[in-house]
């Protein structure tokens, strides 16, 4: 233990990877995550067709394996003849886009409202909070209508309003850290060595944040996706002929009796999204928090052992 | 010509409300530290020695200006610092550091042991960068006995003893005037305190700094200290220089405090009288009238229920409030 | 009616390799005894107590050895143990705040241990439970036995604790560090309550301490450990008098005592040795000031009489002996 202080970063970053190979849902998780984000950031070179291309005469066609179906439209077409896989790869960009984005403006202005209340405590905690209590208890949904309303829909539209009703989330977990943080002696030892509040939260309270937040956020950004397809499905968010895997199944809706695949394929690309983004998150939670990545240790050692002597 | 002391506090109280105020019921106070007076010179140790709730930390906080003064003056070499804020205080902590009691959580686990070290000269503009300080932070880690090749190493490869040392050379690095050492060994084992009460006896003779060594223990306290002073409940009721407190203290709860301390002998301790303190502890949010102790104490007479004594002379340099001693 | 442990080997497996926590741990306690262990953190003294109570759990494993209570196994799946644990052997904890559920009266704490291990009513136990409260020198028992564990004092609480675990009757009581959070008066109220109970109710005391002076006034005999091992087990007044092993001497001398003058204080230079790597030798050696070829072989425990011994040179003064100054 004494003689590893010089890190070997190298080292550490491959029994990372094999650590996560060991947690079989995380590794089907992360191995998903990849594949999804490579299909649709390659959508253009993959997808067979362009997503806005309609063909008339071959409307409503089902998937491949159902009478009727062809291997040219693999996931079929919809009403407009136009071909489902292509838009499911064209149409997770836009989701998984709108996602990546108010991820991370919500985490930004969350984590400096946080570190603001929290830091100076006092008044400016105290107004910052109650912004927090009012917005948490204002229904999303309806500051959402009304700020399309205002606006008008779109894909930028879709971000401003989704970061502005998910920041809240982040200000109150950074703020109850940096709260508990300030109370640790190394950085009353920090401050009474004179260091300036800059210092102190940028050297010695932010990088505690990290795990935490990198959690929540991987955890948000599936209520994220969730979102865009609830805003996107009643119509309010992503608009034709832009698409979103939400746009879809709301458009597949009206065909739901004759044609499931509208709905169905789109549905399984959202929740098989924010099924493996779960799993890795889960995964992430655990490797941050060094008790909880010691118990897995053990257990896993044991459960190894229990199998050798079985065996 | 003489030195002002390089610490002095007058009448210094502490209070703190605990439950805050509503529309129609004022705030409860709780007086963790009350009118406390005592005074520190150039290149003396002044252990203060207290059980819990006795203000001792308290105190400790209020001379670094870290909790807020409700009464009295802070004195830091004859200049008043008690309303002392911003960028003036900032200064001032470069003079007098505080070395904390856990050494398992008084280092950032991710900062490694040089930038440790090294932080207070940088954040003082001593120095522009880490490596820059590189010379001085080695001879502050050889200073405090750490080896050769710690600097570059992170808290958790090095054990308790040692990373109180790494604490220490942090408190050392602005050549201070003062260290407040709040129960700096306690969380250390047997063996090890006495390295680290070495080492800052050590270090006094080299750099003539003063402390005010902060502990419950009196065993240890007596090792390091010129005087000692008691504190209970927020008062001080005795200040003495060391050898008196052990060989003729006053105060009643002195002499209980020195009676519970074992003895690592089988022989005397088995026969050993104990004075046991009456009662409960005092409750601070609701303390007694007259002495603190009253309560608790056996001698207590009505003008000890009444009054509370002040601290008069006994003999040179000692002082107690007690009515009936 | 005896407890015996036999070669106890504890493990913990974590990410940075294998802590060897316990290397071979012989001690046994009869009625009416009163054993102390002591040690330094990471010694195993509290790994001991844990692997006795059952409490050792993942990511650590009893890799070998044995715990025998009137010679039936502890350690077998057969129940034996959950027949004995918290009834015939039972324990208390440093810290009696985190043992103590905050939302449930003291009371009915207690009731609920007796109602569950000894099939009382409920009247019958609330009756025994005030009677506790009594017999742990809590005034005023029928009032307190309705309170929460926050209206209680530390030691106030640590007497509940005491109360609940000595409710079952138990023939061995072990207490981990029973007295280390509690202030210097109540620490002594406290042990006099143990050895007070044990010659009333004939318990054999399991005392773990890293304190001498608390071992010299209540224990019959002592066990040093050191680096997972028992180092010396002699009587109290032999340890004391004729420490044999090189590291209880250098404990002795290195514990403040008050009954002495204020000299330097003496330390054990080094810190132990990482419980990771495995080493044959003597685990004290590299501290050792009489150390040779020979302690590069594990030393083995040598039983003479009631002396246990593990050094290759027992009885050899490591140090020379403390100048009066």
């Amino acid at each position: 233990m004494t003689d590893q202080g010089i890190s070997q970063t190298g080292r550490r970053r491959t029994s990372l990877f094999r650590e996560l190979l060991s947690d079989t849902p995380a590794a089907i998780g992360a191995a998903l995550i990849v594949l999804i984000v490579v299909l649709t950031l390659f959508a253009p070179l993959i997808a067979p067709f362009d997503p806005a291309d309609q063909n008339l005469t071959a409307r409503l066609a089902p998937p491949v394996w159902i009478d009727g179906g062809s291997w040219q439209h693999v996931l079929g077409t919809d009403s407009l003849g136009r071909d489902v896989l292509s838009r499911i790869l064209h149409g997770g960009q836009v989701t998984l886009l709108i996602g990546l984005c108010t991820t991370v403006i919500a985490l930004a202005i969350g984590v400096v409202i946080g570190l603001w209340a929290g830091y100076c405590g006092g008044r400016a905690d105290s107004i910052l909070m109650r912004i927090v209590d009012i917005q948490v208890s204002f229904p999303g949904i309806l500051l959402i209508l009304l700020i399309v309303g205002v606006i008008g829909p779109g894909m930028m539209t879709m971000i401003i309003v989704l970061s502005v009703t998910n920041w809240m989330v982040y200000a109150r977990l950074v703020r109850s850290t940096v709260m508990s943080l300030r109370q640790t002696p190394y950085v009353e030892a920090a401050e009474l060595v004179g260091c300036r509040p800059a210092r102190v939260i940028f050297v010695h309270i932010l990088p505690n944040l990290i795990p935490p937040l990198l959690t929540l956020s991987i955890l948000e950004f599936t209520n994220i996706v969730l979102a865009e397809a609830a805003v996107s499905f009643l119509g309010f968010g992503v608009q034709p002929p832009a698409i979103s895997w939400g746009l879809d199944v709301a458009t597949g809706r009206d065909y739901l009796f004759i044609a499931w695949w509208l709905v169905a394929f789109p549905g399984i690309a959202i929740a098989l999204t924010v099924l493996s983004v779960n799993l890795f998150a889960n995964w992430v939670r655990v490797t941050t928090d060094p008790q909880e990545r010691e118990r897995r240790f053990a257990r896993d050692l044991a459960a190894r052992q229990r199998r050798g002597l079985s065996s | 010509m003489t030195l002002p002391p390089t610490l002095s506090v007058e009448n210094l109280t502490v209070s703190y409300p605990v439950r805050a105020g509503t529309f129609w019921r004022p705030p409860t106070f709780l007086t963790a530290v009350d009118e406390v007076t005592f005074a520190i010179a150039p290149g003396e140790t002044l252990g203060l020695v207290g059980e819990s709730g006795s203000g001792k930390t308290t105190v400790g906080r209020a001379v670094m200006r870290r909790v807020n003064t409700s009464a009295g003056r802070i004195f830091f070499r004859g200049e008043e610092i008690t309303q002392m804020e911003g960028e003036p205080l900032r200064k001032l902590r470069a003079r007098m550091q505080l070395v904390l009691q856990d050494p398992y959580t008084s280092l950032n686990p991710r900062m490694r042991i040089a930038d440790i070290v090294a932080e207070p000269l940088l954040v003082h503009g001593r120095v522009k960068n880490t490596s820059e300080a590189r010379d001085h932070v080695r001879a502050l880690l050889d200073l405090v006995g750490m080896p050769a090749d710690a600097h570059l190493r992170y808290p958790h490869s090095f054990s308790g003893g040692q990373r109180q040392r790494v604490g220490i050379a942090r408190a050392l690095a602005l050549e201070p005037d003062l260290i407040v050492a709040d129960e700096p060994v306690s969380a250390l084992d047997v063996s090890v305190q006495a390295q680290v009460v070495n080492l800052l006896q050590d270090i006094q003779q080299r750099m003539g700094l003063s402390y005010l060594f902060i502990a419950h223990d009196l065993s240890v306290v007596r090792h390091i200290s010129h005087r000692i002073a008691i504190m209970y409940a927020g008062r001080i009721v005795e200040i003495a220089p060391r050898e008196r407190v052990f060989a003729a203290p006053v105060h009643p709860y002195t002499k209980t405090l020195l009676s519970a301390v074992p003895i690592p002998d089988p022989k005397i301790q088995r026969t050993r009288k104990r004075l046991i303190p009456l009662g409960e502890p005092v409750d601070l949010a609701n303390p007694p009238p007259g002495c603190r102790f009253q309560t608790r104490c056996a001698f207590a007479t009505d003008q000890c229920r009444v009054t509370s004594p002040p601290l008069l002379e006994r003999s040179k340099g000692h002082v107690a409030a007690c009515w009936n001693f | 009616m005896t407890l015996t442990v036999r070669d106890l080997h504890v493990a913990f497996e974590t990410r940075g390799g294998r802590v060897n926590a316990l290397r071979g741990v012989n001690l046994s306690v009869a009625p009416g005894e009163t054993l102390g262990i002591v040690g330094e953190s990471g010694s195993g003294k509290s790994v001991t107590a844990q692997a006795i109570m059952g409490l050792i759990d993942l990511p650590g494993r009893i890799e070998a050895g044995s715990i025998t209570w009137n010679g039936k196994s502890l350690l077998e799946g057969d129940g034996y143990g959950t027949s004995v644990w918290g009834r015939e052997i039972s324990m208390i904890f440093q810290d009696p705040m985190t043992s103590l559920n905050p939302l449930m009266t003291i009371g009915a704490q207690i009731c609920e241990v007796l109602t569950q291990h000894l099939g009382m009513t409920a009247e019958q136990a609330r009756e025994r439970a005030v009677d506790l409260l009594a017999a742990v020198g809590i005034s005023g028992p029928r009032r307190r036995v309705d309170q929460y564990p926050h209206e209680f004092s530390g030691g106030m609480r640590q007497r509940a604790m005491i109360a609940m675990s000595i409710a079952c009757n138990p023939k061995v009581l072990i207490a981990d560090e029973p007295t280390t959070a509690l202030d210097v008066t109540v620490q002594a109220q406290i042990l006099d309550l143990l050895a007070e109970l044990q010659s009333g109710l004939g318990l054999a005391i399991i005392l773990i301490t890293h304190d001498l002076g608390t071992v010299a006034g209540l224990c019959q005999r002592v066990a040093v450990m050191y680096s997972g091992r028992i180092v010396e087990s002699q009587s109290v007044d032999a340890i004391f008098e004729r420490p044999q092993h090189p590291y209880t001497q250098g404990l002795l001398r290195s514990t403040p005592r008050l009954d002495e003058p204020a000299t330097r204080l003496l330390s054990i230079e080094g810190t132990p040795p990482s419980l990771m790597q495995a080493d044959d030798g003597c685990a004290f050696r590299k501290r050792c000031p009489i150390a040779a070829d020979a302690c590069k072989e594990m030393p083995p425990l040598v039983t003479e009489g009631a002396v246990q011994i593990a050094c290759h040179f027992p009885g050899r003064p490591a140090w020379q002996a403390r100048q009066a100054g």
